[in-house]
This record gives structure tokens, sequence and C-alpha cells, in this order.
């Protein structure tokens, strides 16, 4: 106990948390690509040009049909043989967003899909031009929508992230594994090693919540506005 | 009839000839004639299924026509060039919608943004107007319907009598030269039908031109300066409400008005 509180985590921790930064860097720029491919997927895919729709449908399948780590060992081995070569961390940012994203071009795809389609024909009948009504009307009631499950997803990437190690990226996962090879210590380094992935998903799904909070205007908020009103002032009770 | 000497008729604001819309092989309008002209208070009434939501929404190309004519402020939005029909560039189409703003059966306010903010999105968004005399001209229009007090409410805490209300804020704010109603009243509790009304009455008071698909028989024949009677995608018969509910000539309006008083 005392070894490993004193001598252990103090020796092996800043190593762990260059490769923990690491991670964080890689899952961060992953999600920003996967949001940005799973929207203009969920757009391809509602646009009604039956061939883009269907090159989408079939991007959105291949990816949640092939295992993630295969994607990756082909990014990053596969491609260079025709000439494609790329860095291990940006190859780990291509897979991982290629992945995610397949996943959330369909969470998008309901989320705009549940959007009233009274409102936008509002919009319409303003003058809006369809950017307007997709930008003013849809898309902020469609990413309110989406944000739990999109919050859900990053916290998955934090963790699926760890596949990178296997292409020579230095994640937390990788560094966990160096480490281990060095010392043969595999109980306390991986214990060190999930401690660092539970505190990061941790802070991030409080994270997400403070966002969703932040999203979810009033009259959507779980307690009725009246409830609300009552418990803040009991006095409109006694009146 | 009187012999009145004529007097040259006013440019109508709103013209649509033999105007047809068909979903495949079914056809919903076979050749509307419609005038309207600035200042009237025109009614569509009719069965449902008859083609009337149909034909306003068209007006406004919420429905895109299949054939026939529409000008809207001497501006052609679709015609017959031959026997080829043609539709107006999509900018012609928005910059005339802009005039003629629809207020819906189900209200359909921006459900997520406040009442204020739902009535200066048009000016702002589609006008680009500058948001501070906007806002005070909403605050006027909210004052007017009698929900100034709402001004920061969302629609999800309004009643479906104040919804509609704002939506008609909403759709004055563009300055509108013609407005649209699309049943205005049918998803309403009844003791809420009144005050909407009232509002409509209101507007009608101060000359605005209005084109409305109601079955609100009495309120139409109150307020109408013509009736459309539409059925089976024709218009059977147009006319002042005198003549619409007391001397009815087509047959089947006649069998329509005996149907709705009973």
């Amino acid at each position: 106990m005392y070894e490993y509180f004193f001598v252990l985590i103090p020796r092996h921790l800043p190593f762990l948390m260059e490769g923990a930064v690491v991670t964080l860097e890689l899952s961060v720029l992953s999600m920003v690509f996967a949001v940005l491919i799973g929207l203009l997927c969920a757009l391809g895919r509602t646009s009604g040009q039956p061939l883009l729709a269907w090159a989408v449908a079939a991007y959105v399948e291949v990816m949640r049909d092939v295992p993630l780590l295969i994607v990756l060992l082909v990014i990053f081995f596969t491609l260079p043989q025709i000439g494609i070569s790329l860095p291990g961390f940006w190859a780990g940012v291509l897979g991982l967003s290629l992945n995610v994203g397949a996943y959330l071009s369909e969470v998008f795809r309901a989320a705009l899909g549940a959007v009233d389609k009274g409102e936008k024909e509002a919009g319409f009948s303003l003058g809006m031009s369809r950017l307007e009504v997709f930008r003013r009307i849809t898309l902020p009631q469609a990413m309110r929508l989406a944000i739990p499950t999109v919050g859900g997803f990053f916290i998955a990437l934090l963790k699926d992230s760890s596949l990178v190690s296997f292409i020579a990226v230095s994640d937390l996962m990788r560094q966990g594994t160096i480490l281990i090879a060095d010392t043969f210590r595999s109980m306390e380094i991986y214990f060190m090693v999930a401690m660092i992935y539970f505190c990061m998903s941790f802070v991030a799904s409080r994270l997400v919540r403070r966002i969703e909070t932040a999203l979810t205007p009033r009259y959507l908020r779980t307690a009725p506005v009246s409830a609300r009103a009552t418990a803040l002032r009991p006095d409109v009770v006694a009146s | 009839m009187q012999n009145i000497p004529s007097t040259p008729a006013p440019k109508p604001l709103l013209h649509i000839r033999a105007l047809h819309k068909s979903y495949g092989s079914n056809q919903v309008l076979r050749g509307i004639d419609l005038s309207i002209a600035p200042g009237e208070v025109n009614f569509l009434i009719g069965p449902s299924g008859g083609g009337k939501s149909t034909l306003l929404r068209c007006i406004n190309f919420l429905e895109t026509p299949t054939g026939g004519e529409i000008q809207f402020d001497g501006t052609r939005l679709c015609h017959e060039d031959g026997s080829r029909f043609q539709l107006a560039p999509e900018r012609t189409i928005r910059a005339a919608r802009e005039h003629m703003p629809m207020v819906f059966q189900q209200f359909n306010l921006f459900s997520h943004r406040t009442v204020i903010q739902n009535i200066v999105e048009g000016p702002v968004v589609v006008q680009r107007r500058t948001l501070e005399p906007v806002m005070a001209e909403a605050r006027v229009l909210l004052d007017r319907v009698g929900l100034l007090d709402k001004a920061d409410a969302y629609p999800a805490e309004l009643s479906g009598g104040q919804k509609q209300r704002i939506a008609i804020a909403r759709a004055l704010a563009m300055k509108p030269r013609l407005l649209l109603f699309d049943e205005p009243t049918s998803a309403l509790d009844p003791e809420l039908v009144a005050g909407v009304l009232d509002t409509i009455r209101m507007l009608a008071e101060e000359g605005r031109t209005m084109l409305i698909v109601t079955h609100e028989m009495k309120f139409a024949a109150r307020l109408a300066s013509t009736i459309h009677f539409v059925a089976g995608g024709v218009l059977e018969e147009s006319g002042p409400p005198a003549q619409i509910f007391e001397a009815p000539k087509s047959p089947r309006l006649q069998g329509f008005i005996r149907s709705i008083m009973e």
C-alpha cells in the first residue's frame, strides 16, 4: 500500500499523464470531426438525392459493421501501400471520427426529423430561404435533442480511443503498456490507467449534463414551471 | 340588379387564373379563378377535402401548383407559357411570401423561441431590419393582441388562443399586404375561439386584406366582402354573404348550406 501510493504513483503518473493528454486531444479532435461528418451525412441522407443517400447509407453500414480496430489498422498499415501515409495520431483521428461520425449521422437524422414540420412551414411562409429555415429553426432544435446522445458518444469515444495504442500512438493505454513491459507490475499500472480513464469520463459526463441543462429552455426542464415557482415561493401556495 | 354606373375596379392584389394542383393522378385543384382587391376580406368555405386549404397553401407556395397562373401585387409567380407551366425563380417567390404570411391551424410558433423572439424573427432574419425598432414594433403588436405580459414566455406556456394571437402578431410584424389564415380557430377549445375571432375582426376593421379558410360560418357572414365556396377542387360559387347564405345558386352550395344549418 505504502509503496503504491508513495513510490509507484509519483514515479509513473507523469508518464501516464502525458498519455492522458494525448487521449484527450485525440478524443476532442475526433469528436469535432465526427459531429461534422455526422451532420453532413444526415443532410446527405435526407437530401432527396438517391445516389448521395445511398452512398451515405453504405458508409454508415460499413462503419457500423466493421470493428473499429480493423478500420484503424487499415488506415495505418494499408493506406500507405496506396501512397496515403498518415502519422499515427492523425490516422487515429481519421479512424475514430469516421466511426463515431457514422453513428452520429443516425442520431442527427433522427433529431432533424423530430423537428416539427409545421414550424419549418411557418418559416417558409415568412419568406425564409431553405438555409435560413435550417439554421434558425431546424438545427437549433435538433441539436438540443441530440446533445445527450452526442455526449454519451463522446464518453464512449474517450475509452474506445484506447484502441489507437495498436497503431503506435502514445495515448494513455500505450503509455501504460510500455510501463508494464518495463516494470512487470501490470496490476498496479492498469489500476492507475483505469483510474485516469474513470476520472476523465466522470468529468466529461458531468460537463455533458451541464451543457444539456444550459441548452434546455425552462419550459422543457423536468419540473413544470408552475411547480418550481411554488417551490421557490411558498407564499404563492398560501394565497 | 341595380344599375350603378361602373367605376373602374381597383387593381387586384392577388389574381389567380386556372390554378391546378395534382398529386400524381389525384387532381386536388381543377382550375381555380380568384381575384382579391386591396382591403377586401375574402373567405374560403366548403366541405373538408374540397381543396380550400390546398388553394391557400398554393398561394404562398407551401404547395407548388401544377398549372395555371398566380399574380401577386403585379408580380407573376407562376404562369403557363404555351403549354409549359413555369414557376418564377425561387427568389421572386420568397420575396412575395414575405408579404403574405400565413396563420396556421396548428399555430406553428417556433417552440424554441420566446413570444417576442417569434415575432421579431421574420423582420430581422428575412427583412434584415435592425433589432431595436423591430422589438419596439413587436411590443406594440403584442399590446394590440392583448398579450404584452407574455413577451418572454415560451409557446409551450401559452393556451391555444394565446398562441394563435401570437401567430397573428408574428404575421403582422412582416407588414404584410395580404394575410392568409388556414382554419385559424379549428384547433382551439370552443371558449378560446372568440378571442382569436375578435383579433381577426379588429384587423378587418383596419382595412387589411385577408383570405381566410374557415368553418365559422357566422363569422364569415358578418365579416366577408366575398365568400368563395370551394368543393371538389373547383370554385363553385363566389359572392357576398347574402347571396351565398340566402340565395345560393349552385346545387352543391345549396346542399352544403342545408347540411350546416342542421
